[in-house]
């Protein structure tokens, strides 16, 4: 036992920490306990310790998924910025892309900035489209916008030149300038977090950077002490790779959207170990529902955005719809029925809760129908008030002319709408059938919507996780050591070909390189290389993989591949006309095979599964179904819809035609009349 | 069709609407289209009624219903058929919107959708880069398309008018694409639901229609009137008044602008369509944001307009800017007079100009190829009854996005030198109107500039006692230092070394300062 190896999954959410341990020998242990806000490194170091208790000595490795940032951001807690740009562009971060977010808001409100006006800076400088240097730096103007900096005295300083992608060296020379000051300084430089163009967007990634480093670097210590007896610390980024906490302090921008990350990245892997590679992950909480695909990897947008801010790094493309379980359904100004976004939240909560909540919930349909147990929810800790959630439902009810089981199954019908319109746009639009397609549900509600939506969209399979309330943390036990970077090129293809051509492009990448496989140590990461491509003129690019060929020297011609891309996603191909390499991106990442092999834990079961009756309504009036507990399903059972099947963090229906068997401890729930 | 079958079908055609649109801007070409988002696609009825429209840009709401309807009028239609149309005296706005019509039909053949997007192209010819002169006739502004069907023929017309064929190519490719998009939808929902989805669409038409009028019916019946003014053509005519009398009863509004000035020389004319569109906007903000973007509401709204007046004129007036400048003042006028009937919810005025800058010459870069830039610069919004105005925001009839100083560089052959707030350009008041911004450009290679522009003598209006916006300024600083003030409407060579500053006006302030004190937006 001794020489087995130990990693360690924790998600800190608002109001549970989870950790989940895995053994290279694939035992596991999972512990719940309160999160502790204040310092969230208490209850992590507390629940660590505890997955050890039978163990005589701590080890291995902790992935640790962290909203510190996330936080620090929303809540305005983050440090006092000092930025600094090309003379001229002092007011970047005001300038934003100069549009408004609602088209129909006479009080228009833009999210506040996160910088003082009195503290950005201009320097005399200055870089053409190619990094050609218009105005060079001086020695005089670095030493004088240092002491300026010095003179306000902030806890960070950000740099963001124009034209810097191109030409990394002004903002270098700041940097070290910066850097060698003797302050204790957070230092970002533009092109260190993206080096790709448009200069607000990248002024903004890089200004977020700055504000919360200060206080995740304040945290990962604080963490790192409490944690001093395992080897290892790492944290999940928000492309659902990890990295080491020195990386995740330096650069915490990478760990803003991770929260959501860790739960893509579980969906994906559960879906692997049942061999599903097209995921549509579906996490239905109270408030939203997250949804993202998958091919075999969680797809990656840079084109992601916090509290109105654009974030030019890549993250897990996560679409979010304003209806989850405690969204209010209410009848509009011109009598349609409407689901939120408004929402009871979890005070006073749906009617049912019973704590004050008067309006109509989705939840309260669901206890209307009698697809949640009243005295079940939450394993019995909190019982439902089915009066209470009747009557919301009937005052709505009353304004409809519907009676109350048809009101409530409008109630599910709205949310569904919104619902499958969320994954229209993460498929459809992008290119993607959502029938090949599983729906990988997840979040309190997901299980008791995932059969109707895939129902409503044509999907065949529904995979409800083992440990649905942990997914996030599995995410994080399951994600591999990975880096990102991308570099603009903004080249004709055709010149970037040939022998010259090709080593330049090379070149363009050898420093990121190099620090990839610096910085993630041994074994050495295998390198993945992509390029998005464009037509000249456009704006949109399209990534493609690059095939280096065995030597790593010569690439063959990437243009048919972005064709094909382009007519599958657009419609046509524009013949003859040349073709733009935009990006270069260089992905490192060392995977974790071996490790998600193991199985879940063994459910045991008492031999026949006998289910108790209920009556439910699933759509066509009171059935009876039968409710089987979750825990009583072995590998291999098989449970025949109509049912429902419940568990501590959740319910998952079977609708009628619907089969759900148990495989490697998940419920893979199919459509009996396509598989 | 039932409360719950109304939303669920709402999200059906909206998805589509935004589909269409999703293709239309990642594949497009134009600066325009791609970058500032100048475009918009929707759905309509066999009637030419909307039925969806992905939100994009308020000019071209009730203006493309009259594109459909133009182009059924003119071409009869059938399964494969596009209808390209720019003419703004048959369904158009001003010439550089092209619009794409195309049916979508029943087994007979017989159209019962159709599916039509707009956008915004650098250039289709006339007289200046960039296909917004400095006009007299809608002749001298480019190529003007009556509604007709797409053929090989138009296209090389297109192209040959264009100073940018290679872009009108990429951008009219991207424009089929979407329709082609919404047409394979909508022939999936059909196949699967059959005849519902007509009679959804007239339920959700229905609905818009009922949201709107117990809006209505919540504000005071009475009548109001506001007149505000352009304040030049061009061409000397000064102070073009534009008038609304509108009244408010039983949950409609009747808009009527037929006290406003005669058609003038210059390009600030509009098509109906245009004056129909701002008037439905400023109605589409006192709605609940939940409202649908479909014809229905359109019907509670009546607009009336004298022929041969300058919020409708006839050809062959010049109209280039009405599009982007006249309907930023029927807007003014239209909430000034709103402004009487709910003190407690209209804000002053906002920027009130779009800021039209257009750059064009010959680009050393690439061999002398000809280019042409367009772009409209934000400035600040107006502060209302318990908020500040935003400062450096596109406001009322634009939402387009910047052009990335980094993207524009790459592309055009002059530099950004300056791009900042213009502080202080805000009205004081008990709250402070938005600032505008400061943009200077440099130049060293010859170019010619044209700009159109509006507040430039008096700054967007203040109310309930707050001041005015400052007035935008617009320079010339030649190489040699010369510091020219240029008019507000004007074409302008500039050669290397010299320097283009534009000033854009601050939004008005709201509310009289009490003791000397306004709250301050940090």
């Amino acid at each position: 036992m001794d020489d087995e190896e130990i990693r360690i999954g924790v998600d800190t959410g608002g109001t549970f920490t989870d950790v989940i341990m895995q053994g290279s020998n694939g035992s596991v242990r999972v512990h719940k306990l309160l999160s502790t806000p204040g310092d969230p490194s208490r209850a992590i170091g507390d629940g660590v310790r505890a997955v050890f208790e039978k163990r005589e000595t701590m080890g291995g490795e902790v992935i640790h998924g962290t909203t510190v940032a996330t936080n620090a951001l929303l809540e305005r807690q983050g440090g006092k910025v000092a930025f600094v740009t090309t003379e001229g562009f002092e007011d970047l971060l005001w300038m934003r892309r100069q549009n408004r977010p609602e088209l129909y808001a006479l009080n228009i409100e833009l999210p506040s900035a996160l910088v003082d006006e009195g503290v950005c800076f201009g320097v005399r400088e200055r870089l053409d489209a190619e990094g050609e240097v218009i105005e060079a730096l001086s020695d005089e103007a670095v030493e004088q916008v240092v002491g300026e900096v010095a003179a306000v005295d902030p806890d960070a300083v950000v740099i963001c030149l124009l034209h810097s992608y191109a030409n990394r060296e002004h903002e270098e020379r700041l940097a070290a300038a910066f850097r060698s000051s003797g302050r204790d300084w957070h230092v970002t430089a533009s092109t260190e977090v993206t080096a790709t163009f448009r200069e607000y967007e990248r002024a903004s990634t890089t200004t977020v950077n700055g504000y919360v480093g200060p206080v995740m670097g304040r945290y990962l210590q604080r963490l790192g002490e409490r944690l001093k007896d395992v080897d290892r610390l790492e944290v999940l980024q928000s492309h659902g790779g990890r990295a080491d906490a020195g990386h995740a302090a330096r650069l915490p921008v990478h760990t803003v959207l991770s929260g959501p990350a860790g739960g893509v990245v579980g969906a994906v892997e559960t879906a692997k170990s049942l061999s599903v590679e097209q995921v549509i992950s579906f996490d239905m909480g109270g408030t939203s529902t997250d949804v993202s695909l998958a091919d075999g990897e969680a797809t990656l947008t840079d084109e992601g955005q916090i509290g109105g801010m654009p974030l030019q790094v890549p993250v897990i493309d996560i679409y979010t719809v304003g209806a989850g379980g405690g969204s209010i359904a209410y009848v509009d100004a011109g009598g349609a029925l409407r689901v939120g976004p408004r929402s009871a939240g979890a005070d006073p909560g749906p009617a049912a809760y019973g704590r004050g909540g008067s309006q109509p919930t989705v939840t309260d349909a669901h206890v209307v129908l009698g697809s949640l147990r009243p005295e079940q929810f939450l394993g019995g800790r909190m019982k439902l008030d089915v009066e209470a959630a009747g009557a919301a439902v009937d005052k709505l009810g009353e304004k409809l002319g519907t009676s109350r089981p048809e009101t409530a199954r409008g109630i599910l019908d709205v949310a569904d709408a919104a619902m499958a319109r969320a994954i229209k746009v993460i498929s459809l639009e992008r290119g993607h059938d959502p029938r090949g397609y599983a729906l990988v549900a997840f979040g309190g509600a997901g299980g008791l919507h995932a059969c109707r939506l895939a129902q409503a969209l044509e999907m065949s399979t529904v995979v409800v996780p083992s440990f649905p309330g942990l997914l996030s943390a599995v995410g994080m036990l399951r994600s591999d050591p990975r880096r990102l970077y991308s570099r603009t090129v903004l080249r004709p293809v055709r010149e970037c070909l040939d022998s010259p051509g090709q080593q330049e492009v090379r070149e363009v990448m050898r420093p990121a390189e190099e620090r990839a496989c610096r910085e993630m140590g041994e074994p050495e990461p295998e390198l993945n290389w992509t390029v998005s491509l464009r037509y000249q003129g456009q704006s949109y690019a399209i990534s493609v993989d690059v095939d280096w060929g065995a030597d790593k020297t010569a690439w063959t011609d990437p243009s048919p591949a972005f064709e094909r891309e382009h007519d599958r996603l657009y419609g046509y191909i524009a013949e003859g006309r040349p073709i733009e390499l935009v990006d270069l991106r260089l992905e490192a990442r060392r995977s974790g095979a071996g490790w998600s092999g193991a199985k879940a834990t063994e459910h045991v079961s008492d031999g026949e599964i006998e289910g108790e009756m209920m009556t439910i309504d699933l759509g066509a009036g009171p059935t009876p179904v039968e409710v089987i507990a979750r825990a009583a399903l072995s590998e291999g059972a098989e449970v025949p819809g109509p049912a429902v099947i419940t568990e501590y963090s959740g319910t998952s229906i079977v609708l009628d035609g619907w089969s759900a068997t148990v495989e490697s401890g998940h419920l893979l729930i199919q459509n009996q009349g396509t598989s | 069709m039932n409360p719950i079958e109304l939303e669920v079908f709402r999200h059906l055609f909206a998805s589509i609407a935004e589909e269409m649109g999703v293709v239309l801007m990642r594949s497009s070409f134009s600066p325009n289209i791609k970058e500032r988002r100048d475009f918009s696609c929707a759905i309509f009825d066999a009637s030419a009624e909307m039925v969806a429209q992905a939100a994009h840009i308020p000019v071209h709401l009730g203006s493309t219903p009259m594109s459909v309807a133009a182009a059924r009028q003119a071409v009869e239609m059938s399964s494969g058929d596009h209808v390209v149309l720019n003419d703004p005296y048959a369904g158009g706005t001003h010439l550089p919107d092209i619009t794409f019509v195309s049916p979508v039909c029943d087994g007979e053949g017989k159209p019962i959708f159709y599916v039509a997007n707009r956008a915004h192209h650098a250039d289709v010819g006339g007289k200046t880069p960039g296909s917004l002169p400095l006009s007299k006739s809608i002749d001298e502004e480019g190529i003007r398309i009556s509604p007709r069907r797409w053929d090989s023929e138009i296209e090389e017309q297109i192209l040959d008018a264009s100073r940018t064929p290679e872009e009108r190519r990429g951008d009219l490719m991207a424009q089929i694409a979407a329709n082609r998009r919404g047409i394979d939808r909508l022939s999936e929902e059909l196949r699967r639901r059959g005849d519902t989805l007509l009679s959804a669409a007239t339920a959700l038409q229905d609905h818009s229609e009922r949201f709107m009028a117990s809006t209505l019916e919540e504000m005071p019946d009475g009548s109001w009137s506001f007149e505000d003014q352009l304040e030049d053509d061009g061409f000397g005519t000064e102070s073009i008044a534009i008038h609304a009398d509108i009244t408010i009863e039983g949950g409609r509004a009747v808009v009527d602008f037929s006290d406003s000035a005669p058609q003038v020389t210059g390009p600030v004319n509009v098509p109906r369509a245009v004056t129909v569109s701002a008037t439905l906007y400023a109605f589409r903000c006192l709605a609940d944001r939940q409202l649908p973007s479909n014809g229905g509401y359109m019907r509670c709204i009546e607009v009336l307009t004298d022929k041969g007046t300058v919020v409708d004129a006839e050809a062959p007036a010049p109209v280039a800017i009405g599009n982007v400048e006249t309907s930023q003042r029927i807007t003014d006028v239209v909430f000034g007079a709103l402004a009487q009937a709910l003190p407690e919810r209209i804000p002053a005025a906002s920027c009130g100009t779009m800021n039209n800058l257009t750059i064009g010459g010959d680009d050393v870069r690439r061999g002398g190829q000809p280019y042409a830039y367009y772009e409209t610069i934000a400035g600040g919004s107006g502060a209302g009854p318990g908020f500040d105005g935003a400062s450096a925001v596109h406001t009322h009839m634009t939402n387009t996005l910047n052009t990335p100083v980094e993207a524009l560089e790459h592309a055009y052959p002059f530099r950004v030198e300056r791009y900042g707030l213009r502080r202080g350009s805000g009205g004081s008041g008990r709250y402070r109107g938005g600032d505008g911004v400061i943009r200077s450009y440099f130049f060293d290679t010859p170019a010619t500039i044209t700009v159109m522009t509006e507040r430039r003598a008096v700054g967007p209006y203040g109310l309930a006692g707050g001041d005015a916006g400052k007035p935008g300024v617009n320079r010339v600083i030649r190489a040699d230092g010369v510091d020219e003030n240029l008019a507000a409407k004007q074409v302008v060579d500039v050669e290397a070394g010299d320097r283009l500053v534009i000033e854009t006006p601050g939004g008005g302030g709201w509310g009289e300062l009490k003791n000397g004190v306004e709250s301050r937006d940090c």
